[in-house]
């Protein structure tokens, strides 16, 4: 028996197709309802929706074998698991944004960054070898810079209109994001089996995807 | 009103917990004793300088001020404080030396994880027994530890360091390509992995190499896989070893748990060939950890070669049960009757947990069997 912890919300609908490609029997998560867990009509395993930072904390407690969740998360918090493979949905970008007139690159003096993900931010600094203050906001990221309270965001673009249409710019793109499969230590030793299963069955529907 | 908790990755053990935990420490005990290795104790404080000589990352350790100024640290492992005792202490006794403890030891860990900051250890060293000779041993009193585990489902999971080390040496690549490489493979984050490997100068043969050396792990048959990638003779030799490890273990009976992990590589920099965890099913980590580390007790000022494990305790007492205690009794006894009723609680205390209640309603002791 496995057990899947997906991520809600942006990821959900992409990670649930690709399952249903791969051969599972999701129709119970298509038709949620009420329930927190679902059973797979065909194999061995059962899935759960949760956020995606609690995507992380199920596998790494072995609550969960598996878990599929936005690499943004996995750089943000812990390390205790492993990281399979890369399903390539849900792409997007880490990127260092401001003002078109304030490219913090090339700013010298005390320099204050706004982002929801501080030791993504913090890391890229640490390597561009600049000491920076990094400010935490939990939403509408946009804004700070906007309204004076940092110098400039490091924040995930899908598309740029956001930035756009607040007249930000980018000036680095930091790194580039996509859905991965997380595995418990233990389970990927005590069920390999069924993980590398289930590894083979997303890899051919991946596959198939791009021979489309 | 002000409640008082217990500090972040701490925890009380109540009473089935406690007698979880002593059932398992006097198996695992009564297993160390009957491979002749003996108990140590140590300080639970050190001094700072002791855990950073052995590498031990800075953010990892609790520290503490004392009265003179200098750091001292919670003990993050008994590892290094044994080598320290080793190699100041017991320098001039006839070798091997075997050590065995049982000590709560202290690591920093991410707030609110669910990781706990406090661990309950306990484990061996043996010391003085060069390769392969003390691998077998250690690995043999690992898989005698875990039959406490029996009724489950465990795996001892064995590598070697090394094979990954050569590799790199082979191909001289430098200390932070290592690190990078290590991190990556250990993790196995294999889009990264794979990523890294394209920007680096290597040729097909070491871009295949670190590319599947993650996967090289599985039941015993990987190692003959390992072969194809093995391009030095070193690598090779690796290999053999590990054969006869496994074959040795299989010879004496051990082979069943067994499974290979080439990929493994620690995070703890003093390790230096055998490395081996054990993992056992509902428990979400590993329960079991050691390998050989033959260049620690030199930094304490005596050249020894080192092999030994640690077993986290805490982890396994949501699953192992505390053996049904003796017979219990209540004795009740009306005020009056206090010195009979101990005078009868004496005569059968030898066999069984006689509990006293006083009762003044009582005109004379009652007696409760199996409470």
């Amino acid at each position: 028996m496995l057990a899947i912890a997906l991520t809600k919300g942006r990821l959900e609908k992409q990670s649930v197709a690709l399952l249903e490609k791969s051969g599972y029997g999701i129709e119970a998560l298509k038709d949620k309802g009420r329930a927190l867990v679902f059973p797979d009509s065909k194999k061995e395993i059962h899935y759960f929706l949760v956020k995606a930072w609690d995507c992380v904390t199920y596998v790494e407690q072995g609550v969960a074998d598996v878990g599929v969740v936005g690499k943004d998360t996995l750089l943000e918090c812990g390390d205790e698991y492993y990281e399979v493979m890369d399903l390539g949905l849900g792409k997007c970008k880490f990127i260092l944004a401001s003002l078109p007139d304030n490219n913090v690159l090339n700013k010298s003096g005390h320099i204050k960054i706004g982002t929801k993900y501080p030791t993504v931010a913090n890391n890229y600094f640490k390597q561009k070898g600049m000491d920076v203050e990094i400010i935490k906001i939990e939403g509408s990221v946009e804004l700070a810079p906007i309204l004076g309270l940092c110098d400039a965001i490091v924040d995930i673009m899908e598309t740029g209109t956001t930035l756009k249409e607040n007249g930000l710019v980018v000036f680095d793109e930091i790194y580039d994001i996509s859905a991965r499969v997380i595995v418990n230590k233990a389970s990927f030793k005590l069920k390999r089996k069924e993980i590398i299963s289930l590894l083979d069955d997303l890899k051919n529907a991946i596959k198939e995807d791009a021979a489309c | 009103m002000t409640i008082f908790t217990t500090p972040q990755g701490t925890r009380d053990l109540m009473f089935k917990e406690c007698k979880s935990l002593r059932n398992i420490q006097t198996q695992l005990r009564n297993v160390f004793d009957h491979w002749g290795y003996e108990e140590i104790m140590t300080p639970m404080v050190e001094y700072y300088d002791t855990f950073t000589i052995a590498q031990m990352k800075e953010t990892e350790v609790y520290k503490i001020l004392d009265a003179s100024n200098r750091i001292e640290t919670l003990r993050a492992d008994m590892t290094i404080p044994i080598a320290r005792v080793a190699a100041t202490k017991c320098k001039d006794e006839t070798m091997p030396l075997r050590f065995q403890y049982f000590a709560n030891v202290f690591k920093v860990k991410e707030e609110l994880s669910g990781h706990q900051n406090e661990s309950i250890d306990c484990g061996i060293e043996l010391l003085g027994v060069e390769e392969p000779y003390g691998d077998l041993e250690i690995l043999l009193c690992a898989l005698d530890a875990l039959c406490v585990l029996k009724p489950f489902h465990y795996t001892l999971e064995i590598g070697n360091l090394n094979f990954f080390k050569t590799a790199c040496d082979r191909l001289s690549l430098d200390a932070h390509t290592q690190d990078t490489l290590a991190d990556l493979i250990n993790r196995k984050s294999l889009k990264a992995l794979n990523d890294y490997i394209e920007t680096l100068n290597l040729d097909e043969t070491g871009k295949r190499f670190f590319k599947h050396l993650p996967w090289l792990c599985g039941d015993k048959s990987i190692l003959q896989e390992a072969y194809h990638y093995a391009f030095h003779e070193d690598l090779k030799q690796i290999l053999d070893l590990l054969n006869q490890l496994c074959d040795q273990m299989q010879e004496l009976g051990y082979h069943e748990q067994i499974t290979i992990d080439l990929g493994k590589i620690p995070r703890m920099k003093y390790y230096t060939g055998l490395i081996f965890e054990a993992f056992v099913e509902g428990v979400g980590v590993s329960i079991l950890s050691g390998g050989r580390y033959d260049h620690l007790l030199q930094r304490f000022g005596k050249n020894l070669p080192a092999v030994g494990f640690a077993i986290r305790i805490d982890a396994l007492i949501d699953i192992i049960q505390a053996e049904p205690s003796i017979k219990r009794m209540e004795i009740q006894y009306p005020p009056k009757c206090q010195m009979k009723a101990l005078k009868l609680a004496q005569s059968y205390r030898n066999d069984r947990i006689v509990i006293l209640q006083i009762n003044s309603e009582l005109d004379e002791i009652k007696i409760k069997e199996g409470v």
